[in-house]
C-alpha cells in the first residue's frame, strides 16, 4: 500500500489559496457625501453641556445645543446666536432679548423659561456641575416675557457676554431634563444636528435637525469615530475612511502635507503653553531666579522639537485673545544664558541649584520638558522630570506638591480675563491657580477687567495685567499652539476656530 | 466529573472577590480622582467638591468599597463615573470585541504555532523546519503594537488589502474576518515562538516512541499517524500553553485595541485606569478575570478529553 505523504507542495498550495481569497475584495470607503466621517482621540463623557467639560464631548455637544451669543473669530466681536442683542441699565443688569420661532429637536420651544433653567441648573450644587464658576457672578435670572431675559449679577462683570458664547453655556431644553434626568445620553438641543446613535467607545452618529432655526445644514449625518491612536487616525484618513482628524502627532504632520488627497492645516490658536512656578518654595519667590530661568529657556529649540508646529511667544495673553498688545512681547525675556547665569549667582546660586519639573504624560509636553531640562543645566540648574498620568497630575499640582510645571490652557471664550482670573489671581490659589501665584497689583488690574462693563477699559487692564505679569515672571510663556487640522480634499468649508472649536453646519463634500 | 466541576466553579467566587478588593483598593491608592478629570485644568475648588460629595468620593475608602460589593452582589455592577452610564450597559457593547480579538489570536497562534510544530518535528531540519524557528523568534522579540503599525502601514495604507483598523463588519462576514486579521495576528503571532518550539519538541519525542513505529509498520497514512497517533499524546503540554496564552492576550488587548481602533474592554481598562474611573475598571477587570479563570477550566477538562487516563472525580 503506498504511504500518503504531507508533501511540502500541498502545505504551500494551501498556503497561497488562503492569501489569495483575502485578496479578493477591496475595503470600501465610506464615501458617501451626505455624511462627514470625524476620527475623535477618545469617546465623550457624555453629550449634557452641564455636566461635561472635555474637548472631546464639546465637539459633539457644539453641533447639538446653541449658545447665546456666538464670538465672530475675523473681528473678535461677540454677534448673535439665540439671543439677538443685549442692554445694560446699568452695570449690574443685562437684558437679553432672544430670538424668537425657535424650538428644541424635540419640538419644545426656546424661550426665556429655558434659559433661566439651564442657567439655574449649572449652579445648582447639587448638579456638581464641573464648570459651575463660570456663572458665579450671576444673583438672579428674572424672565421678563417669553422673549426676554433678565440676569443679575452680584458684582458688575464686564465679560459677561464673552461668557455666554462659552460651550459650558449651551441651552438645554428643560422638557428633556424634566424626561431623562440628564441629558449625557439623551441630547436636546437647538442645534443644526441631534443624536441618531451613540455605541459607547465606538462611534456618535449625529444626523440633520429638521427643526434648525438657522440655514439647513448640508451635511445629513456627522459620524464621531473613536480611533485613539494618531497614527492609526493618520492611516484612516489616507485611506479615505474618515475625512477629518485633528490632534495628529507632529511628525505625521509632514506625512499628511505630502499626500495630494489631503489637506493639513496649522492656524494659530487660543491655547497657550507655558512653563511656571510653584510660588510657596522659597527659591522661586526670588524674582531673579525666576528671570535666569526665563532667559535660559531658547524658544527656537523648543519649535524645533515640536516640528516647528508651535508659534513661540513671550506674551502671556496670546495674538487671538482679548487683551493682547504686540508690545507685550517686548516685555518678555530672551534668551541670554550668560546673563541667566549672572542672574543666579547674583541671587546667591552661583553653583546652581536641584530642582523638579511637572508635567501630564500627554500631547506636547514630554518632549517640551526635556528640552527645558536640558536648557537649564547648561546655567547650571539640575532639574528632574516628573511625568505624571493626567489625573494625578492635576491632583497633585492643584495640592502644591510641585516645584515648576508645564502646563497650557484654551482659551474658549477669548478673552484674557478668562486666562488670567482662574490662573494668576489671588482667589483661585487651591483652584486652577496652580502657581499661588499671589500679587496685590495683578490681581487689581484683572478685578478692573472683571468689574467694568466699558470694554475699552477693560482692555487697557488686561493689557497692563498681562505686561506686569509677564516682567515679574510669573509665567515663562513658551508658545501659542497651532490647531492642528487635516481633511480629505473633497470637505469643503471646514473652519477651526483658535479656541479649538469647529463649525459643521456649512461644510459640504463635493 | 460533575462534583470536580462544580467544586471547580465554587472556587471562583472567592478569586473574584480577591480581583475586586484588589482593583478596588490598588485605584483608590493611586492619586488623583476622577473629581479632578471630570472637573478639568480650570474647575474651582468649589466645583471639584461639588462633584466629590455627587459621586460619594468623599465618604471613606472602605464604605464606598461596601456599597460597590453590596450593588454588585444584587447584579449591579454600578454607574461610570465619568459617564453616568449603567458600566453593565458599557462592558456588553465591548465584551464580544474582546472576545472575538482573543480568541481569533489564538486561532493564529494554533495555526501557525501547532501547525508550524508539527510540520518542524515531522520533517526535522528541512527547510519549513529551519525558516519556522527564526520567524517565530522574531515574532517573540517584536512588540505586538509596533507590528501592528508596520502591518497597518503596508497591507492598511500602501497595499489597500486590509481595512486600517477597527470593527465595521459584522464578525461572521467577510469584511468582519478581514477586519480582524491585522490585530489578531499582531496579538497571535507573541505566541507563536513558545507554542511552535513546545509543539515541535513535544512531537519529536512522541514521534520516537514504538508504538508509532508500529503504526508506522501496520500501513497507516501519514495523516493518521500524525494526528490520531502522535499529536494527540503531544498535545497536552500544548493545551496547556495555549491555557496561559489566552491570559496574556486577554491582557495583551489594552494595547492592540487601542492601536486598531477596537472598542473592547482592555481600551476601557485603559480609559478608566486614566480617568479613575472606579466602578467601570473593577468590572472590566472582574470580566477578563472570570474569562480567564473559565478559559482554564476548559482546558482542564480538556486533559480528561485527550487522554483517556485523565480522570476528575
Amino acid at each position: 500500500m503506498e504511504v500518503k505523504k504531507i508533501t511540502m507542495k500541498k502545505v504551500i498550495v494551501a498556503a497561497i489559496v488562503l492569501l489569495a481569497g483575502l485578496l479578493i475584495t477591496l475595503p470600501t470607503l465610506a464615501n458617501d457625501l451626505s455624511t462627514l466621517v470625524y476620527g475623535a482621540d477618545s469617546d465623550v463623557q457624555g453629550l449634557s453641556p452641564i455636566l461635561t467639560n472635555d474637548r472631546v464631548s464639546s465637539n459633539v455637544t457644539d453641533q447639538i445645543y446653541d449658545t447665546l451669543f456666538v464670538r465672530d473669530w475675523n473681528t473678535m466681536e461677540i454677534k448673535p446666536s439665540l439671543a439677538l442683542s443685549y442692554e445694560n441699565p446699568d452695570a449690574l443688569t443685562w437684558i437679553i432679548h432672544l430670538r424668537p420661532n425657535v424650538v428644541f429637536s424635540d419640538g419644545t420651544p426656546f424661550n426665556a423659561a429655558a434659559v433661566k433653567f439651564t442657567f439655574e441648573r449649572l449652579l445648582d450644587p447639587k448638579v456638581a456641575a464641573p464648570r459651575a464658576s463660570l456663572l458665579k457672578m450671576v444673583d438672579k435670572i428674572d424672565v421678563v416675557n417669553d422673549l426676554t431675559v433678565k440676569i443679575t449679577t452680584k458684582y458688575p462683570f464686564g465679560p459677561f457676554p464673552a461668557i455666554l458664547t462659552h460651550g459650558n453655556s449651551e441651552i438645554v431644553s428643560p422638557t428633556a431634563v424634566a424626561k431623562y434626568g440628564n441629558l449625557m445620553q439623551h441630547p436636546v438641543g437647538t442645534g443644526p444636528f441631534k443624536l441618531e446613535e451613540w455605541v459607547p467607545g465606538d462611534h456618535i452618529t449625529l444626523v440633520r435637525n429638521d427643526l434648525y432655526w438657522g440655514n439647513a445644514p448640508k451635511l445629513k449625518r456627522i459620524i464621531f469615530r473613536i480611533v485613539p491612536e494618531g497614527a492609526t487616525r493618520v492611516g484612516l484618513l489616507q485611506t479615505g475612511e474618515i475625512d477629518f482628524t485633528d490632534l495628529i502627532p507632529t511628525p505625521l504632520f509632514a506625512t499628511l502635507k505630502d499626500d495630494p488627497q489631503v489637506t493639513a492645516v496649522a492656524p494659530l490658536g487660543t491655547p497657550i503653553r507655558y512653563l511656571s512656578f510653584n510660588f510657596q518654595r522659597k527659591v522661586f519667590q526670588n524674582l531673579k531666579v525666576r528671570q535666569a530661568i526665563a532667559m535660559a529657556i531658547d524658544r527656537k529649540d523648543i519649535v524645533t522639537a515640536l516640528d516647528g508646529l508651535a508659534s513661540a511667544s513671550k506674551s502671556i495673553i496670546g495674538p487671538k485673545v482679548f487683551g493682547y498688545d504686540p508690545t507685550a512681547e517686548a516685555f518678555g525675556y530672551n534668551h541670554d544664558p550668560a546673563k541667566a547665569k549672572a542672574l543666579l549667582a547674583d541671587a546667591g546660586y552661583p553653583d546652581g541649584f536641584t530642582t523638579t519639573l511637572w508635567y501630564g504624560v500627554t500631547g506636547d509636553y514630554p518632549v517640551v520638558a526635556q528640552v527645558i531640562q536640558e536648557q537649564l543645566s547648561k546655567i547650571g540648574i539640575k532639574v528632574e522630570l516628573k511625568g505624571l498620568d493626567w489625573a494625578t497630575f492635576l491632583s497633585a499640582t492643584r495640592k502644591g506638591d510641585q516645584d515648576m510645571f508645564l502646563l497650557g490652557w484654551t482659551n474658549l471664550t477669548a478673552d484674557g480675563e478668562e486666562l488670567l482670573y482662574p490662573n494668576l489671581d489671588s482667589d483661585n490659589i487651591g483652584g486652577a491657580n496652580r502657581a499661588f501665584y499671589s500679587n496685590p497689583i495683578t490681581d487689581r488690574l484683572i478685578m478692573v477687567a472683571r468689574k467694568n462693563v466699558d470694554q475699552k477699559v477693560r482692555l487697557a487692564a488686561l493689557e497692563a495685567a498681562n505686561a506686569a505679569l509677564i516682567t515679574n515672571v510669573a509665567w515663562v510663556p513658551l508658545y501659542d499652539q497651532l490647531n492642528i487640522l487635516a481633511y480629505l480634499n473633497d470637505v469643503h468649508n471646514l473652519v477651526v476656530n483658535p479656541n479649538q472649536s469647529w463649525i459643521l453646519k456649512d461644510v459640504y463634500k463635493k | 466529573m460533575a462534583a470536580y466541576l462544580i467544586r471547580r466553579i465554587l472556587i471562583l467566587i472567592p478569586t473574584l472577590f480577591a480581583v475586586t478588593v484588589v482593583t478596588f483598593f490598588a485605584l483608590h491608592s493611586a492619586p488623583g480622582d476622577p473629581a479632578s478629570i471630570l472637573a478639568g485644568p480650570e474647575a474651582s475648588a468649589q466645583d471639584i467638591a461639588n462633584i466629590r460629595h455627587k459621586l460619594g468620593l468623599d465618604q471613606p475608602v472602605i464604605n464606598q468599597y461596601f456599597r460597590y460589593l453590596w450593588k454588585l452582589l444584587h447584579g449591579d455592577m454600578g454607574i461610570s463615573l465619568t459617564t453616568r452610564r449603567s458600566v453593565t450597559s458599557m462592558v456588553l457593547v465591548r465584551y464580544p470585541n474582546t472576545v472575538r480579538l482573543a480568541f481569533a489570536s489564538i486561532l493564529i497562534t494554533i495555526i501557525l504555532g501547532v501547525g508550524g510544530g508539527v510540520i518542524a518535528a515531522i520533517r526535522p531540519r528541512s527547510i519549513l523546519d529551519n525558516i519556522t524557528t527564526p520567524i517565530a523568534l522574531v515574532g517573540v522579540a517584536m512588540p505586538g503594537f509596533w507590528l501592528g503599525l508596520m502591518l497597518m502601514y503596508l497591507f492598511g495604507i500602501k497595499l489597500r488589502w486590509l481595512p486600517v483598523a477597527g470593527f465595521t463588519h459584522p464578525a461572521w462576514s467577510w469584511g468582519g474576518i478581514k477586519d480582524i486579521i491585522m490585530p489578531a495576528f499582531s496579538l497571535g503571532f507573541l505566541g507563536v515562538a513558545s507554542v511552535l518550539r513546545l509543539t515541535r519538541s513535544s512531537m519529536l519525542d512522541v514521534l520516537g516512541k514504538e508504538y508509532i513505529r508500529t503504526a508506522w509498520s501496520k500501513g497507516l497514512s501519514e495523516w493518521r499517524i500524525i494526528v490520531k497517533h502522535a499529536f494527540r499524546n503531544a498535545a497536552i503540554p500544548v493545551v496547556t500553553i495555549l491555557g496561559m496564552r489566552m491570559g496574556i492576550f486577554l491582557g495583551g488587548t489594552v494595547i492592540i485595541e487601542s492601536v486598531f481602533a477596537i472598542n473592547g474592554v482592555g481600551r476601557m481598562v485603559l480609559r478608566s485606569i486614566l480617568t479613575r474611573d472606579y466602578p467601570v475598571l473593577a468590572a472590566s477587570v472582574l470580566l477578563i478575570a472570570a474569562t480567564f479563570a473559565i478559559v482554564n477550566l476548559l482546558v482542564d477538562v480538556s486533559y480528561s478529553l485527550i487522554d483517556v487516563r485523565i480522570r476528575y472525580d
